[in-house]
């Protein structure tokens, strides 16, 4: 008998949605103040500079490089035994000065390297939601 | 409830002072993994009850905890407050591990367990490997605080890890990793437990049967970013001051108050969630320079013997994950000379430390 294995899907906002909404078109979406240019992560609903409610959500290039990573080698939820060893990293965007939490693809695990190259991809989870996945840009890291 | 009710029994019995004469309980739980002040007072019988709190989240808040209780006492809202912490980490519904029954994926969670970093020890993970970058900490270094605390634990009957663990640096380096660069050995042990400890006016303790243990100072910090640490520790990650965290902030408050030095502390009982979270402590609070923390704790200073004994009883990662109070209770049996086999001789001068990340504080306890 097949056991079906749920996956996590994001559960969004009206201060995230923005993000989910553009993962949906593969495209990555930060936000900004709309008022003093500052570039919010986590997305929350106002300017820790400024303190403004007026905000817009931008798209990235999604290109940026690796400021930490780790390969996980336990998987302490189903959906990831699948997975394993797979690598995360936090990645520092090349347009915006954010770094996100990021998953990495296509590379040996272990073999990651801080400052390394990535670019954004994205994956359908289901007919509604996206998740964004990074992979070496050029095909190396 | 058993275990939250048993520890606040025990802890009466060994004062000396009647349950009953509890008046004020101060706790805190994570997820609703513990028990709520008003059952325990229920199923205590305490008969005056006048205060009671409880706070949310996890280990950052102990030294909240106890300056909540002084503070309740100082403005004549109790006599007697009980802090304890109570949880089913291993058997409940809510696992430290996040292995528990449902993910959440709302909040800050939505960017991070979708994606794979699913639970604690990745997003700590995350951030030792960029401590190694930046200041070239290595496995052995992490290795130094694990085996620290497996050997301090094999002298405590309390400890899970008596009985097991690394015995060596080779057999630390020869297990397989969890999360690069940990091993199960550098993270803490889930456990279901309950301890909890008294605090009292210092004339009231100084009529009870054990020594009394006094405070010296109580401070906390939180960074800039605080919620950049987040519900799950990971957004220090991604934070504008990333390795830097609270201690750094409080230190000097902390000692300034106390009146003491670094170098007066005879046992420190430090937040080891992780083998990482140590060093950042020793860093962050001034007991070595920014970066050093590793070779701290590798030149033996952080043993029983040391110049800094660190988690005589085995710390979170080996005594057991009881949030951090447990680190309170170690560092009073050391202070009145109680803790058995595992008595740093002659400690006068003890402190504990709540929280390793952007939100946390500590507390210089002595006696006289």
């Amino acid at each position: 008998m097949d056991v079906q294995v749920p996956v996590s899907l994001p559960v969004w906002d009206t201060d995230t949605l923005g993000f989910w909404e553009g993962a949906h078109n593969h495209q990555l979406m930060v936000k900004r103040c709309a008022d003093c240019g500052y570039v919010i992560f986590p997305f929350t609903p106002l300017c820790r500079r400024c303190s403004s409610f007026n905000q817009d959500w931008v798209q990235s290039s999604g290109r940026g490089l690796i400021y930490t990573w780790t390969t996980v080698y336990l998987s302490t939820r189903p959906e990831f035994v699948k997975d394993i060893p797979y690598s995360l990293a936090a990645v520092e965007l090349e347009d915006f000065p954010v770094r996100i939490p990021a998953r990495l693809k296509g590379v040996e695990p272990g073999a990651v390297h801080i400052g390394a190259r990535v670019e954004v991809r994205f994956e359908d989870l289901t007919p509604e939601v996206s998740l964004p996945y990074w992979i070496p840009a050029g095909g190396n890291i | 409830m058993s275990l939250a009710a048993e520890a606040v029994l025990k802890a009466s019995l060994d004062a000396g002072i009647d349950v009953k004469e509890i008046d004020g309980i101060v706790t805190y739980q994570y997820n609703n993994d513990s028990i709520r002040p008003q059952e325990v007072a229920q199923a205590l019988g305490l008969p005056g009850m006048r205060f009671w709190i409880e706070n949310w989240l996890g280990g950052t808040v102990g030294a909240i905890l106890l300056s909540t209780a002084v503070m309740a006492i100082n403005a004549g809202m109790a006599n007697n407050v009980v802090v304890y912490r109570s949880a089913r980490h291993k058997s409940g519904r809510v696992r430290i591990g996040g292995s528990g029954a449902s993910a959440d994926t709302g909040g800050l969670e939505q960017f991070l367990v979708p994606q794979g970093w699913a639970n604690f020890f990745t997003s700590m993970a995350g951030q030792a490997v960029r401590h190694m970058h930046d200041y070239g900490t290595t496995e052995e270094h992490l290795g130094a605080i694990a085996l620290n605390a497996y050997g301090n634990a094999q002298l405590n009957d309390r400890a899970v890890a008596k009985g097991w663990g690394p015995k060596s640096m080779e057999e630390y380096l020869k297990s397989p990793y969890i999360a690069y660069p940990f091993r199960r050995w550098d993270f803490t042990s889930e456990v279901d437990g309950a301890c909890a400890y008294l605090v009292t006016s210092a004339e009231k303790a100084g009529s009870l049967k054990q020594k009394p243990v006094y405070i010296s100072s109580l401070a906390q910090a939180a960074t800039p970013d605080p919620m950049h640490y987040g519900r799950s520790a990971h957004y220090d990650l991604i934070g504008d001051n990333p390795v830097r965290g609270a201690g750094s902030y409080y230190a000097d408050d902390l000692f300034g108050a106390a009146g003491v030095s670094r170098d007066d502390i005879d046992v420190l009982c430090a937040y080891d969630h992780s083998s990482i979270a140590v060093i950042w402590e020793l860093e962050d609070l001034g007991f070595c320079a920014k970066g050093e923390g590793g070779p701290f704790a590798a030149s033996g200073a952080i043993s029983r013997t040391g110049k800094l004994p660190v988690n005589p009883g085995g710390g979170l990662i080996a005594e057991g994950y009881l949030h951090g109070t447990n680190l309170v209770i170690d560092a009073v049996e050391n202070l009145r000379g109680t803790a058995g086999a595992r008595q740093i001789p002659d400690a006068s001068v003890g402190m504990f430390v709540s929280g390793a990340g952007p939100v946390g504080g500590s507390g210089i306890l002595t006696v006289r």
